[in-house]
């Protein structure tokens, strides 16, 4: 069960599930004043991003 | 600048407790089991021998090359620095810059350098017999590609995860920083075209295929519109929920293809397929990117890395002989899947699985921005590009475990063969393959298929090869049929991926350049595959070696940009590191594209082809109603050879900008400045 629950974070983090959060505490830690994006914002934001470049291989 | 790395080297290497004779015994034993295999494969001609030689092979050139020659670059030649704060610890913002677990970096890397290039090279090449390919998969892997993705990516680090254009502009010069430019553009547009038709080919007169093909759309935008609207980012949860859906439709696509209405609706030719595959391309290109290009993107990553572990699985538990003779009688260059001799046809053929110059756009992408430790560029750049290899050669075996006789029936053109199915076993049988008619129309039933004749591309040889391995080890034969389609749309769906990502590439926010971009990426690709469509050798045949050169092309910068840093940091007594396999390439490019365009053999040269068409134009000798697209193959033809002399002169700009530039180096003409990043300590302890 334990191994599991590992197996599920590793999954969260692989699969990028747990970036929003991870931006959130990031946000807090050194950019207290900054406001937080919404995690419809940020998702979207994210993608536009991700897929500027090439992003896959032949 | 970096700190003299003293006593440190040592904290690279491999701690390990056991006592040292112990380990030196256990590498001199898979050193033996390696030399052993390869020299079983290499030396049985005369009997079919088993995929586990293969396999035991690969995985001992992979862990004697990965333990001591990255071990070697890493600490001789790049002084892997593990003090050395990378970008990702430097730059921290929670988003780009993320210090990362170095496994999910792997992963990443991994998921994104694997594409069909691996799958479908090999398949091709294996009409030379699986033992030129293989030796060249593993040579080529463990001396050059995963060399070059390492030191692509080591140097990516070290300048804050730039680009390999940026870098090749830096570090040698504005040349050849636009010669990587053009570089990287045209093999993306030469890619696009081949990959879309091998999709192509593969659901040419084939409703299951098609129908499944056509449902993953509504299925990727309903994964969109969950994660645009109902529970954004929420990717686990919609990618089980898609893969659901999408095995549904390959199922399902066995009662469409049973169904007179649904079976009209969803065959098509070769012509019609392209045709939609280009507008979709269009459409998919201008559609915003929640609704279906990510979605589908998390799908096929799923998919194809669940596929490869299965294969993995099956190829181990099934054991299966290989049928394909270790060299076949088309080492002399008249083969019917491509024309051409194995040197130089058999190294730009496996491109991808052995060096893949498109890794080095990954490797200066986002992974430099998510490595924690400057030496776990070892294991992510080097690694990985093993593990991409490997691929490759499941991929050679899965095209082998099928009677020799079957696979040439499925990968020779018609206009090869001839159209007949009778005629056409006559011909392949004549060449020592021996394959009947009710042999294909069996393998046709098995597989769900109306005809299995002449269907190049390669995906569907590699379909039938691991539906084979695949229901043998899971639900017997009634599944074969599941299984083919299966490996179909996992070929297509990332295929499908890849075209509409790529065709968005190098485009701004302002709308009216996203269409004017997007038209132009989707007409560049669009016009080689129609090309390749209508080329009644197949068009595999006079693309995939454009592609494959075009690929070297990119390696060819990356490797020259990477041994420029290597003499710049004052390494250049280990320049031959990526020096050789450059000049490897150079050679292999120069001779494949100096054949392509001048061979007096119509099946191999460009010009040799057009001015026989040509002459059977001025003769009379084509019908009144084939007139117009003689003309047009005429024309095609000599297009290619362009192409083709363009790259390579490219690659020769690129080697003599890059030689002038070691030559002012080298002699202290010129200082040799690197453009790396300061060298801020590491705060990040352990490994």
């Amino acid at each position: 069960m334990k191994l599991l629950i590992k197996f599920w974070h590793v999954l969260r983090e692989a699969s990028g599930e747990g970036d929003y959060a991870r931006y959130c505490a990031h946000l807090r830690a050194h950019h207290p004043d900054r406001p937080l994006p919404s995690e419809k914002q940020f998702y979207l934001e994210r993608l536009k991003h991700k897929y500027a470049r090439v992003s896959r291989c032949c | 600048m970096s700190i003299p790395a003293d006593g440190d080297l040592k904290v690279a290497a491999t701690a390990s407790r056991w006592p040292r004779l112990l380990r030196a015994a256990v590498w001199v034993a898979i050193s033996v089991a390696g030399a052993g295999a390869v020299a079983a494969i290499a030396l049985r001609r005369h009997e079919p021998i088993n995929a586990m030689w293969l396999i035991v092979a690969a995985a001992c050139v992979y862990l004697i090359g990965y333990r001591f020659y990255s071990r070697f670059i890493a600490l001789k030649v790049l002084e892997l620095d593990p003090r050395r704060a990378t970008p990702a610890e430097r730059l921290d913002d929670g988003r780009d810059f993320v210090p990362t677990n170095k496994w999910i970096v792997f992963g990443h890397h991994f998921a994104a350098i694997a594409g069909p290039g691996p799958l479908v090279g090999p398949t091709l090449a294996a009409q030379l017999g699986y033992l030129p390919g293989t030796l060249w998969i593993l040579v080529g892997a463990v001396l050059g590609g995963c060399v070059q993705d390492f030191v692509v990516l080591f140097a990516s680090i070290r300048r804050n995860g730039k680009s390999l254009g940026q870098m090749a502009r830096e570090e040698v010069g504005p040349v050849a920083g636009f010669t990587a430019l053009f570089a990287i553009t045209s093999i993306l547009i030469i890619m696009l075209a081949v990959i879309a038709l091998v999709v192509t080919n593969a659901l040419r007169g084939s409703p299951w295929g098609t129908f499944t093909l056509a449902m993953t759309i509504p299925i990727a935008m309903l994964m969109g519109i969950y994660l645009r609207f109902l529970r954004p980012g929420k990717v686990l949860e919609v990618s089980v929920l898609g893969f659901i859906l999408v095995m549904a439709a390959v199922i399902g696509g066995q009662y469409a293809a049973q169904s007179p209405l649904l079976a009209r609706w969803f065959t098509y030719d070769a012509r019609a397929l392209a045709l939609m595959i280009i507008a979709y391309g269009f459409a998919a290109s201008v559609l915003p990117v929640w609704l279906l290009l990510a979605p589908r993107d998390y799908l096929s990553t799923f998919v194809k890395l669940g596929v490869i572990f299965l294969l993995a699985l099956g190829i181990l538990a099934v054991r299966p002989t290989l049928h394909m003779p270790a060299i076949s009688r088309f080492i002399d260059g008249t083969g019917p899947v491509f024309a051409g001799t194995v040197f130089p046809f058999c190294f730009i053929t496996i491109a991808c699985g052995a060096v893949s110059g498109f890794h080095s756009l990954i490797s200066s992408g986002t992974t430099p921005k998510l490595i924690t430790r400057e030496t776990q560029a070892r294991m992510v750049g080097y690694g990985s590009m093993l593990l991409e290899s490997f691929v490759a050669i499941m991929a050679m075996v899965a095209a082998c475990v099928l009677q020799p006789g079957m696979y040439f029936a499925i990968n020779s053109p018609a206009a090869i063969v001839g159209a007949d199915p009778v005629g056409a076993t006559a011909v392949i049988s004549s060449w020592g393959y021996p394959v009947t008619a009710p042999d294909m129309e069996q393998l046709a039933r098995l597989v769900g298929e109306q005809s299995m004749f002449a269907r190049t591309g390669g995906a569907p040889s590699l379909a039938v090869g691991m539906a084979h391995i695949f229901s043998r080890t899971l639900g017997g034969g009634h599944f074969t049929a599941v299984w083919y389609h299966f490996a179909i749309m996992f070929e297509a769906l990332f295929i499908l991926t890849i075209l509409d990502a790529g065709s968005r590439v190098g485009r701004t926010a302002w709308y009216p350049s996203v269409l004017l971009t997007g038209v132009l990426i989707v007409a560049g690709w669009g016009y080689f595959l129609y090309q390749g469509v209508m080329d009644p050798l197949g068009g595999i045949n006079s693309l995939w070696p454009l592609f494959g050169i075009a690929n070297q092309l990119l390696a060819s910068v990356a490797l020259c940009v990477s041994t420029t840093i290597i003499i710049k940091m004052g390494k250049q007594r280990y320049a031959w590191v990526t020096m050789a396999p450059m000049l490897w390439l150079v050679i292999t490019t120069q001779t494949a594209s100096y054949l392509k365009i001048f061979s007096p053999n119509p099946r191999i040269g460009f010009v040799a082809e057009a001015e026989r068409l040509t002459g059977l134009l001025a003769a009379g000798q084509i019908p009144a109603d084939k007139i117009a697209a003689t003309q047009r193959l005429i024309f095609n033809n000599r297009l290619d050879a362009v192409v083709t002399a363009l790259f390579a002169g490219m690659v020769l700009v690129i080697l003599l900008d890059s030689a002038r530039h070691w030559y002012l180096l080298l002699s202290r003409r010129r200082a040799p400045v690197l453009c790396e990043a300061e060298f801020v300590p590491s705060a990040i302890a352990g490994d």
